[in-house]
């Protein structure tokens, strides 16, 4: 998965239009960021792209930065 | 060793129409998109998990020849009192022999297993011949009627399973662990020796709040993120036990969690749409019951007859996990 594609689901997740996606915007400020939002974005994760997730890690999550930092290595561009 | 199951479900529900007018958010089809459910059993204000329990107890022993049950295990977090123990008032609703063991398990959504664990034990020690496993919980009453997390995936339910030394419903690769690094993730804070009771039993009253340490706290993402790392491990612990592949397991029955996580669960582990069985739609989280409840449903309906291999696997609060292979 490239960098374009995960941010077109993440935003599906977060129901925001991928051009609002910049780094620094907060998870908590996005409608879908409840408790089924990061749901989906741990099965995007783990079931999806195959990166475990550690336990606790998704609470440090406070911006989009923080999760494309955590994917980058696994992205293909 | 498994001989019969039999199963109690209150008649009350809460369907998704009425619990989206209650907690002001989402539609009836959202929640159903999220959570697999349709509507939830609910118990009474005042029927307990002893009651239910005793109802699905007497139905299978309505219509099982054993006499003499003479090992009670009651798989419970929501027992009528602190002390005594709830397996000790079945004895005596149900009419067992005082000759019977009682024993309480606290444990929740791998309660199941753990019981045909012991069970097991009792059986091949020679300790016991009939061992009645009842697993049933009441959740729903200390959840809040405005909690978003909890409220759409729980139900109650209760279901009562005879064991015997037979060899039909044989158990094996019996897998399991417990990762209490994480045993807050989900609790319920108030009723032990850490917080006595704040308000008291079952009181919704309208002034609470979902954060009163009375009602079930649930950190839903984290639980979900547990199952991902503690589930395929079990799973895969439990068919090398058994010494077996995932090709000659018929049917995989998990603990119905929420139909989106087992649907995640289920493409991980590449487990065949055919072969996974996803049925809560119409009763929510049974908690410990939830397994028993669906076999006793697939042994109604013919999926499971006699040869079936079911692999089992129960997760949640502990937080805790289990998984073993049923040759029925």
């Amino acid at each position: 998965m490239n960098r374009q594609d995960f941010l077109k689901q993440l935003a599906d997740i977060l129901i925001a239009d991928p051009g609002a996606l910049a780094p620094q915007a907060r998870l908590a400020s996005f409608r879908g960021w409840d408790s089924m939002g990061k749901m989906a974005a741990l099965t995007l994760l783990d079931a999806d792209m195959n990166i475990p997730v550690p336990l606790d890690w998704l609470q440090k999550c406070e911006t989009v930065g923080d999760l494309l930092e955590f994917v980058g290595p696994h992205l293909k561009d | 060793m498994i001989q019969d199951i039999a199963t109690h479900l209150p008649l009350n529900r809460l369907n998704n129409e009425d619990l989206v007018q209650a907690l002001g958010r989402w539609t009836p089809d959202e929640v159903f998109a999220k959570t697999g459910i349709r509507s939830r059993c609910i118990a009474a204000p005042d029927e307990t998990a002893v009651d239910l329990g005793e109802k699905a107890l007497t139905a299978l022993l309505n219509r099982q020849s054993v006499d003499k049950v003479d090992f009670l295990l009651f798989c419970t977090q929501t027992g009528d009192y602190k002390l005594p123990s709830s397996a000790c008032i079945l004895q005596s609703r149900a009419k067992l022999s005082k000759s019977c063991g009682c024993l309480d398990l606290n444990l929740a959504c791998s309660g199941f297993i753990y019981g045909l664990m012991i069970a097991e034990g009792l059986l091949k020690s020679g300790i016991s011949s009939n061992v009645a496993l009842v697993n049933c919980d009441t959740y729903t009453h200390y959840i809040h009627p405005k909690d978003a997390v909890c409220r759409p995936i729980f139900g109650d339910g209760a279901a009562a399973t005879l064991l015997t030394s037979s060899a039909r419903g044989r158990i094996i690769g019996f897998d399991f662990g417990s990762d209490g690094d994480h045993a807050l993730k989900m609790y319920l804070p108030a009723g032990g020796e850490r917080m006595r009771s704040f308000r008291g039993g079952q009181n919704m009253a309208t002034d609470s709040s979902p954060a009163d340490p009375e009602f079930i706290r649930m950190d839903g993402p984290e639980i979900y993120n547990f199952t991902l790392h503690a589930v395929p491990p079990a799973v895969q612990g439990a068919l090398a036990k058994g010494q077996l592949g995932m090709k000659d397991i018929d049917y995989f029955v998990f603990h119905q969690a929420n139909a989106f996580m087992l649907e995640s669960l289920r493409r991980k582990m590449n487990i065949p749409k055919e072969k996974y069985v996803i049925e809560m739609a119409d009763t929510g989280n049974l908690v410990s019951a939830s397994i028993p409840v669906v076999l006793a449903q697939m042994r109604s309906d013919a999926r499971i007859k006699a040869g079936t291999r079911t692999l089992l696997c129960g997760f949640g609060v502990g937080l805790s996990w289990a998984a073993c292979i049923v040759e029925w």
